[in-house]
């Protein structure tokens, strides 16, 4: 094992005296999970407008006001709805939450100083949306405040303020209670941009590091380093051993920081790290397996290259690597299968956003397992010291 | 000229300072036996029969142009490429394709075999790790490999900026950090400058010093002259002739040949007895200039085969 690891160690050194292999390997994960994050960030808090279900279960002229004024938040979209629909649609995450006005809500209190509690609002949201719970919260207290204001204002204006205040329900005070409901989310899709990029940048980058690291060992029989090896009391699964941990090893690397940087910046969360460590172990098992059969297929580096190319572009055309497999035809998705890039998306979004059970996690990683090393083992039987 | 020392492109290894090598004294030890080794590529026989024995200390020169069968030869010798025929037996121990035999030898390939953008050290360390050596022991070994090649000052700089002399000798060093007994040198000095080919030969002569059997191969006979206390001459597969570089002349370099300038231009005479071809020549009175020409290996080689070694 010294020896294993002392050969992938190497590999690491030349790695990071190769800079534009490094940026490969290493940058261009993030660029692209970035680049793609952003694209599809349109849903999100930050950008846009958030889709929101409004139920006026109410039906009064206070409850229409408050809707009317809600409305004039450019961030928000309302939808009118029933309450059974906004509930559904919140769980099947097509819209960020629901607001329900609930009967009774225009006969609030009439004095605002009469000491018992205000209106009642329900808030239906997905509990890990906090975000935008958050800024839903302070839209709909800012709406009510302002209304109150109105109030006062209008209020004043009146000669006889006791008879605005008996006439108008929707001159009333509003300080608001919002009841939260908690939908949780029936994941059918991401959250955010990023949570479908991040796995795309995953992916990337262990499509990199298997390309990266392909020609690595022709590059030892070309610059005759390989020969001094077969001359070391080696065998040749020291050589490949090295070479696949070096391979898997800088696929964890970036994928882990890949995923601690999508969560401090971009609010990218793992919803369980255990299937997370199983889908990554696996799929940098899957692609470890993949870059030795690779690596044997070629005399040359730039045949290697050229090859492990092809594999990586087809890899990812068919699994999903590059287009969404969702926006693919039936077909393709079935041809798709065969690609281990869709497992190991799989896999990872699985971890991510699709919210699988262990158990669930364990198919696209147990296919991705066999892959692997049924790939090692082939491209340990076919490698041979002298050409 | 054909004194103390035979000068060639700055080369000054007078052959007084490789130490003879006694090949009939008692104690002698077979490092290397090699038994009719034959390989064959397709329908090309590459090596076929070659039979030869190298003892300990030894510096054994194989010369023999390109496609000779000499590197196939040493690939087969040092278990780098396994024979069709034949058997190779290392130290006694047995086959070199052997993990455990394989760490008695040192190549030292004809190409440049590290890693350019390592250090020196990181190189000698990697490959140090590779023949299992470790924590202080694998230092100590790089410390000495650095300062046999005389490349101590420049270890931790990027061997790609090293020069082509430089890059050689790491060469060499890579290959002697595990004490091997048998050294293989294949076309140690291609492409140095005269000061860096000096060194290598230093360093050659100091692992004779040590012990070590040497394995050379060179396309410069004159290396091989000077250096090699036997030498195989190997020819399409086939050992042609095989002892000691004088024997080899006596035998096979043919008459020394006088050269001469007179007045109807210049002639080439091969002869038993050069200073009476030249007193007849002077005797006629029309000699200008003279030299004598040595039968040497270039000779025994065109001799054996009937074509130049370069061609």
């Amino acid at each position: 094992m010294r020896i294993v690891v002392a050969m992938a160690l190497k590999d690491l050194r030349l790695l990071f005296r190769d800079k534009a292999g490094l940026f490969f390997v290493v940058g261009f994960p993030f660029f692209y999970a970035l680049l793609l994050g952003s694209i599809f960030s349109t849903g999100s808090p930050q950008s846009g407008s958030m889709k929101v279900m409004v139920v006026d279960l109410d039906q009064t002229e206070a409850s229409e006001s408050f809707i009317a004024e809600l409305s004039k938040q450019k961030v928000l979209e309302l939808v009118p709805s029933e309450l059974a629909e906004a509930e559904d649609n919140v769980r099947l995450g097509k819209v960020v939450a629901y607001v329900a006005i609930p009967e009774g809500y225009g006969a609030r209190p009439k004095n605002p100083l009469s000491g018992k509690p205000g209106p009642e609002i329900e808030l239906g949201v997905d509990p890990s949306r906090s975000t935008s719970s958050g800024m839903l919260r302070g839209l709909l207290m800012g709406t009510a405040f302002r209304q109150m204001a109105t109030s006062f204002q209008k209020a004043a204006k009146s000669k006889d303020a006791t008879k605005a205040e008996d006439t108008s329900q929707e001159e009333a005070w509003a300080p608001l209670t919002i009841r939260s409901k908690s939908v949780s989310r029936k994941t059918t899709g991401p959250k955010n941009g990023f949570e479908f990029a991040i796995p795309q940048g995953m992916i990337w980058a262990m499509l990199f590091c298997m390309q990266r690291f392909s020609t690595n060992l022709v590059g030892e029989r070309e610059r005759q380093t390989l020969l001094r090896m077969q001359l070391a009391p080696i065998s040749r699964l020291h050589i490949l051993g090295g070479k696949a941990l070096i391979c898997f090893g800088a696929i964890l690397l970036v994928a882990i920081s890949l995923a601690i940087f999508s969560r401090q910046a971009m609010d990218v969360q793992i919803s369980s790290f255990l299937n997370f460590a199983i889908a990554l172990l696996s799929a940098a098992v899957c692609f470890s397996g993949i870059m030795v059969f690779v690596a044997v297929l070629g005399k040359t580096e730039n045949g290697v290259g050229g090859i492990s190319t092809a594999i990586m572009m087809l890899m990812a055309m068919s699994g999903g690597g590059m287009v969404p497999l969702i926006a693919m035809p039936g077909w393709m998705q079935s041809v798709g299968s065969v690609s281990p890039v869709k497992w190991a998306i799989l896999g990872i979004e699985g971890s991510i956003w699709r919210d699988y059970s262990t158990v669930e996690i364990l198919t696209p990683s147990a296919i991705l397992l066999v892959i692997g090393v049924t790939c090692f083992a082939i491209g340990a039987r076919v490698f041979r010291w002298e050409e | 000229m054909l004194g103390k020392y035979r000068s060639f492109e700055g080369f000054n290894v007078p052959r007084s300072k490789v130490a003879p090598f006694k090949m009939q004294t008692t104690q002698m030890q077979t490092v290397l036996k090699v038994t009719n080794l034959t390989k064959d590529f397709g329908e090309r026989r590459a090596v076929d029969s070659l039979d030869f024995e190298i003892e300990r200390g030894e510096i054994f020169g194989l010369l023999g142009p390109n496609g000779a069968g000499k590197t196939t030869t040493i690939q087969m010798a040092v278990g780098l490429l396994p024979p069709d025929l034949g058997d190779v037996d290392v130290m006694g121990r047995g086959s070199p394709d052997q993990r455990s035999v394989r760490k008695y030898i040192g190549v030292t390939p004809q190409e440049l075999a590290f890693y350019g953008s390592l250090t020196a050290e990181e190189n000698l360390l990697f490959f140090g790790k590779l023949q299992e050596l470790s924590g202080a022991e694998l230092k100590l070994r790089v410390d000495e490999a650095l300062d046999f090649v005389r490349l101590s000052d420049r270890r931790r700089d990027i061997v790609e900026t090293f020069s082509g002399g430089m890059k050689r000798r790491l060469n060499m060093a890579i290959a002697l950090l595990h004490r091997p007994e048998i050294v293989l040198l294949d076309e140690p000095t291609v492409g140095v400058d005269p000061q860096s080919r000096n060194a290598i030969f230093d360093n050659i002569l100091a692992l004779q010093d040590d012990g070590k059997t040497m394995i050379y191969t060179s396309h410069y006979m004159e290396e091989v002259e000077k250096l090699c206390h036997r030498v195989a001459i190997i020819d399409q597969g086939k050992l042609l002739a095989l002892d000691t570089v004088d024997n080899l002349v006596r035998a096979h370099g043919g008459e020394r040949t006088v050269v001469a300038s007179t007045n109807e231009g210049e002639q080439r005479i091969p002869t038993r007895d050069p200073l009476a071809e030249l007193n007849q020549l002077d005797k006629a009175g029309n000699l200008r200039h003279f030299s004598v020409e040595e039968p040497n290996l270039e000779k025994v080689f065109l001799n054996l085969t009937g074509r130049s070694l370069r061609d």
